[in-house]
């Protein structure tokens, strides 16, 4: 009885846990292995032991990679948790039609990186762009925004932050949802302004879930490739290459293939810090 | 001090005024690229740029779908989405219903596990992906496509439906197994019709990654045959001479279907996406 109840447990587990450990589990510790040889194409060639990642650590382009990282992820994420948050409070409030403000709102997070890269490539465009309209209206003139090397990134974090702040309104949203109304009452009667509302009662109540937004954007955007790609493949002078990039040009244009998985391995190891702390902040929240 | 009215219709109308610029800002991408699609060419390279296409023409639309390649790689997205979403929220129903109901040992390493995987970045895993679909002679083929994207999705799939079933009390299923269910039965009948809003919830989010899908489409196929429609959006644009009038109406019909789906089915939607987020 006890066997039969063992194993209906496990082989309805078998088939997620197996595809999983092929896909995702396999592959990363495939990817430490290769990370230790030099290679050619797809051949490994001799055991290098760590020298992929001492280049790696020497390399002046990676370090401007790492640096460009930085600037997209806390760029993007100020932008989006700020906008996120101010949204959010917004769409609490009792308006009218609030289901499709809402709607509207959230839409651009379902529009494909890819999709987003060319809209905006378009809308951008420095002959027949609609911002260029604008621009020109305004007396400031005509801009190509991806071939300007201060503009670029800049404008990258743009996109990024159009396509994926709704991920930090839906999730503030359902948090401040989930206040009790009596509570914001009672304050407003004491005389609390809406400013002093939300700084001690919503913000605290709010604290947790914006840790998860911080941690789950961090993540999307440190591993971001394909609206970076598409947009400008890193370009102009590297000057919008992030880590990810400079992994994926490594690995598909120039095929170090030993050297793109080392910053694999890298970067996943850096993924895990970050979820390390989010578990960790996420736990003195929950307990204090 | 209580505010006068006017203070009152004005912060409302400042409100009304922020949500409707946002809104804009949202649909404005959007309803530019399906202005240019409904252009004839000299309206679309003219500068400063008409709003509204006058004439509207469909020609566009019609040339894209006339075109050998376009309506192959559509498809090819349709069957690989759907695949996916059969085996990725199949298998994770499975999972998560044997986690939320069954007590076994090794369950709470097989959980760890699960939820590890989804500190893996596709990016770092994408050149071992690479090299081994090479390796087993899958490289350029639906099915690799499937089998990584089913993979990728399992993890959160399987949290999101762990979590459906937990909110469902077992005791229905015991009374149904007296009542003389067998344990399969009282999972296909009574417990799965009960967690229907979890295999929306999971069923439209590994839509919307698959479908989304650049970097795996991009690595791992390379023939027309197989390639979906994000990736022959972005060789269209790395064409000598983009043509933007008819790259835009690929654009309208590729996120058509993630739009349909997304406002049909708003609520399991965003269920998901909260639910997930929050393990």
């Amino acid at each position: 009885m006890q066997k039969k109840y063992y194993l209906r447990a496990y082989s309805l587990m078998l088939p997620a846990v197996l595809i999983v450990l092929v896909v995702a589990v396999y592959p990363i510790f495939y990817a430490v292995d290769w990370s230790l040889y030099n290679t050619r194409y797809l051949e490994k060639v001799d055991f290098i032991g760590f020298k992929n990642y001492l280049d790696f650590f020497r390399n002046p382009n990676a370090y401007r990679s790492l640096f460009v990282s930085f600037v997209y992820l806390f760029g993007s994420l100020g932008l989006s948790l700020t906008c996120g948050v101010g949204v959010a409070l917004i769409l609490d409030k009792p308006i009218k039609i609030r289901g499709l403000f809402r709607t509207i709102v959230i839409m651009p997070w379902v529009v494909s990186q890819t999709i987003n890269a060319l809209v905006w490539k378009w809308l951008l465009n420095a002959n027949f762009g609609a911002v260029n309209y604008f621009l020109v209206s305004l007396h400031i003139g005509k801009i190509d925004f991806f071939s300007t090397p201060s503009l670029a990134l800049p404008t990258l974090i743009f996109m990024n932050f159009w396509t994926t702040y709704p991920l930090a309104v839906v999730l503030a949203l359902a948090a401040l949802q989930t206040i009790p109304g009596e509570l914001i009452e009672s304050a407003k009667i004491d005389g609390a302004s809406t400013f002093r509302i939300f700084l001690n009662i919503k913000r605290p109540l709010i604290q947790p879930t914006i840790l998860v937004i911080v941690i789950l954007l961090s993540l999307l955007y440190w591993n971001m490739v394909t609206l970076i790609y598409v947009s400008t493949a890193g370009g102009p002078l590297r000057r919008t290459e992030t880590i990810s990039v400079y992994l994926f040009k490594n690995a598909f244009e120039d095929w170090n293939i030993g050297y793109a998985a080392a910053i694999g391995v890298v970067m996943f190891i850096a993924n895990i810090i970050f979820s390390l702390i989010y578990i960790k902040l996420l736990k003195r929240e929950t307990y204090a | 001090m209580p505010k006068s009215k006017t203070i009152l219709v004005i912060q409302r109308a400042i409100l009304y005024l922020i949500l409707l610029s946002i809104c804009l800002l949202a649909m404005f991408p959007v309803l530019w690229a399906l202005s240019t699609s409904l252009k004839i060419e000299s309206q679309v390279v003219t500068f400063p740029p008409k709003w509204i296409p006058k004439p509207i023409t469909f020609f566009r639309y019609v040339e894209v779908f006339v075109s050998k390649r376009f309506p192959i790689y559509l498809l090819n997205s349709i069957i690989v989405s759907v695949v996916s979403i059969l085996l990725a929220v199949g298998t994770a129903t499975l999972a998560g219903y044997s986690s939320a109901r069954f007590t076994f040992p090794g369950k709470e390493v097989i959980l760890f596990l699960i939820l590890a995987a989804t500190m893996i970045p596709g990016i770092s895993i994408i050149i071992p992906l690479y090299i081994l679909s090479n390796r087993m002679h899958i490289y350029d083929t639906r099915a690799v496509l499937v089998l990584v994207h089913t993979g990728w999705r399992i993890p959160i799939s399987t949290w999101l439906m762990r979590g459906f079933f937990e909110s469902i009390p077992s005791e229905i299923e015991e009374a149904a197994t007296i009542d003389g269910c067998s344990w399969f039965q009282a999972f296909y009948k009574v417990s799965l019709p009960l967690v229907t809003p979890g295999l929306g919830a999971s069923s439209i989010l590994v839509f919307i990654y698959v479908w989304n899908d650049f970097l795996i489409g991009f690595t791992l196929t390379v023939s027309d045959r197989t390639k979906v429609a994000t990736v022959g959006l972005y060789e269209y644009l790395t064409m000598f001479g983009v043509e933007w009038g008819d790259l835009m109406a690929a654009v309208i019909l590729t996120i058509l279907p993630v739009l349909l789906l997304f406002f049909g089915l708003q609520k399991w939607f965003i269920q998901g996406l909260t639910r997930g987020a929050i393990k």
